[in-house]
């Protein structure tokens, strides 16, 4: 009975976050604008530097962009909006769990702006000329993925709304890493048109499990070199570190919390 | 039953470029009662702000320990016991609707269902925000938005309300319109509420007990007629006469006539301590005759008391 209220006040607080988040018109509109510009020319770049390699078809190239952009435009951008949004001091005073309250936000905004984002994806994938059957394939296996990638994404930026507890600004920790994941995971170009021995370390690491792996699904409907379980134990190691690495920072960070001026 | 409990509570920051510690809050001792409508008193940078978050729970204290409805400070039971308002910071989404905010805030208060649309309903009549209930934060002007936050701060019934500078940036209008309905929910729910604001006249208004604090150090704690001391007999006597050619009455012992360069207005003080009210009235009325029109009696502000205090330690 409390886990089923828990659940739904969880579930209330990600669908506002999700809403609150939306109704910032201008923001939203921005983003939609970005959207297909990046699309056009990443894809394009792509076909001037690797299109000669013969892995991909400029369609796939269209449909991989789009989706690793769906991952990254939503990836630790929202750690600072929630920051912003209401006072941050003042819901550490909360009866309720900080962190879950915090993760349940994040995640409704994550999830939330990823299917906006996703809807808004097949439009323009028929819009750049593919194939209606390819799109919609695309369209639901990331339908798919969603779900657990929200939640271990959202384990990354409840990161650095922990850090935000500690540190009045974030911003200088959250632009470096979020470059990590995008030089790393693949977004720009897929992970599989690096060369040895760049391809084989960054296979190794947590970006591309969260972006270049999933992409890759959605076009070629299995992962690269690796088998559906394999992929889901490397998140699941990534989720018990996260885990870990939350609840310690957010104790030590609560510790340190400064909250300057009246 | 005591309400807040502050014990031996410090607060140090380091210092900027320098290994010594500076005091935010040092060795802070109170307790107030259920109930009770307390003033929390002192210039800017006296600790006043630093105090009120750590009574809540947001800063943690460097030593001593403070309790809230007898719930350690920040542990969940204190948390759900307490309401807070912050003049300078919102706890508003903005661009959300006030309902959706109020329902949200409710919730993270375990006040779900008909309680929640109930408690809603009765302080959007009470704060006079019903028709506000539909637009979103970000629309309000600073007055209807204070008044939302106060709203948000009280739909889970706390016993106790911090609120820090709730009137800050109100105009009159707005500051007297919250000032009573504050008085009327305290009226109604005797809940015990810690006020700080640099506007003394909200002190006055609401508060019988206050806490003056400086430099993080308590340094008075007693009711606000104590706290003006020597200045709570003082009282400033307005006339106005109708004839221009009337002198200042100069013959009385402890009725002082203070200049004022208007040949109508003449402006007097006098002490209760020194001479009774009733009979500087009947001197002043026998000594302006017809032609006294109008008589006003002023108290000394807390301002002037605040201010003459704090002038008083800075020379020393």
């Amino acid at each position: 009975m409390i886990a089923t209220q828990s659940l739904r006040f969880h579930y209330k607080n990600a669908s506002f976050s999700f809403k609150e988040q939306w109704t910032n018109l201008a923001n939203s509109i921005v983003g939609f604008m970005l959207f297909p510009i990046f699309m056009f020319v990443l894809s394009k770049m792509w076909e001037k530097f690797n299109g000669h390699m013969g892995n991909y078809t400029y369609k796939e190239m269209l449909a991989y962009i789009g989706v690793t952009e769906i991952l990254f435009m939503t990836f630790l951008r929202t750690g600072n909006v929630s920051a912003a949004s209401a006072n941050f001091s003042i819901s550490l005073a909360r009866p309720r769990s900080w962190l879950a309250m915090q993760y349940s936000s994040l995640f409704g905004k994550t999830l939330g702006s990823r299917l906006v984002l996703t809807t808004l994806l097949l439009p323009l994938l028929l819009l750049f000329g593919l194939e209606l059957q390819f799109s919609v394939n695309v369209i639901l296996r990331l339908l798919v993925f969603l779900i657990p990638l929200g939640i271990f994404q959202a384990f990354y930026s409840l990161i650095f709304s922990c850090a935000h507890v500690r540190f009045e600004v974030t911003n200088y920790l959250t632009l470096p890493f979020g470059k990590l994941f995008l030089i790393f995971g693949g977004v720009f170009a897929p992970v599989s048109d690096f060369s040895e021995p760049a391809r084989s370390i960054l296979l190794m690491l947590p970006p591309s499990d969260l972006f270049f792996q999933p992409a890759y699904y959605t076009i070629k409907g299995e992962f690269y070199q690796l088998s559906m379980g394999e992929w889901t134990t490397r998140l699941l190691l990534q989720l018990v570190v996260l885990v870990a690495i939350n609840i310690w920072f957010f104790k030590s960070s609560r510790k340190h919390h400064q909250s300057f001026g009246g | 039953m005591k309400s807040i409990v502050a014990k031996n509570l410090s607060k140090t920051y380091p210092k900027p470029k320098s290994e010594e510690l500076f005091y935010a809050v040092k060795d802070l001792n109170f307790e107030i009662n259920e109930g009770d409508v307390v003033a929390f008193l002192g210039p800017n940078g006296a600790g006043k702000s630093t105090t009120i978050k750590m009574l809540c729970g947001i800063l943690t204290p460097t030593s001593g320990s403070s309790e809230v409805a007898g719930h350690h400070s920040g542990s969940k039971q204190a948390n759900l016991k307490l309401g807070l308002v912050f003049g300078t910071r919102s706890q508003l989404f903005m661009h959300m609707t006030i309902y959706e905010n109020l329902d949200l805030i409710s919730e993270i208060y375990y006040v779900t269902g008909e309680e929640k649309k109930k408690r809603i309903q009765h302080l959007a009549e009470l704060f006079q925000i019903e028709h506000h209930l539909k637009s979103r934060a970000r629309t309000l002007s600073l007055g209807e938005r204070m008044r939302c936050e106060i709203v948000a701060s009280l739909l889970h019934k706390p016993r106790v309300l911090l609120a820090d500078e709730p009137t800050i940036g109100l105009d009159v209008v707005a500051k007297n319109k919250l000032r009573e309905v504050i008085k009327t929910w305290q009226k109604e729910e005797k809940t015990t509420l810690l006020l700080t604001s640099h506007d003394l006249s909200d002190v006055e208004a609401l508060c019988h007990r206050c806490i003056l604090i400086d430099h993080g150090e308590k340094q008075y704690d007693g009711t606000i007629s104590g706290l003006k001391g020597d200045l709570s007999g003082l009282r400033r006597i307005q006339i106005i006469s109708a004839d221009k050619n009337k002198t200042l009455m100069t013959n009385v012992n402890f009725i002082t006539p203070v200049s004022t360069g208007d040949e109508y207005i003449h402006k007097y003080e006098m002490n209760t301590s020194q001479i009774p009210m009733a009979e500087t009235i009947a001197k002043l009325s026998s000594h302006y005759g017809e032609s006294l029109q109008d008589l006003q009696i002023f108290e000394a502000s807390l301002e002037e008391v605040l201010g003459a205090r704090f002038a008083r330690k800075a020379v020393r």
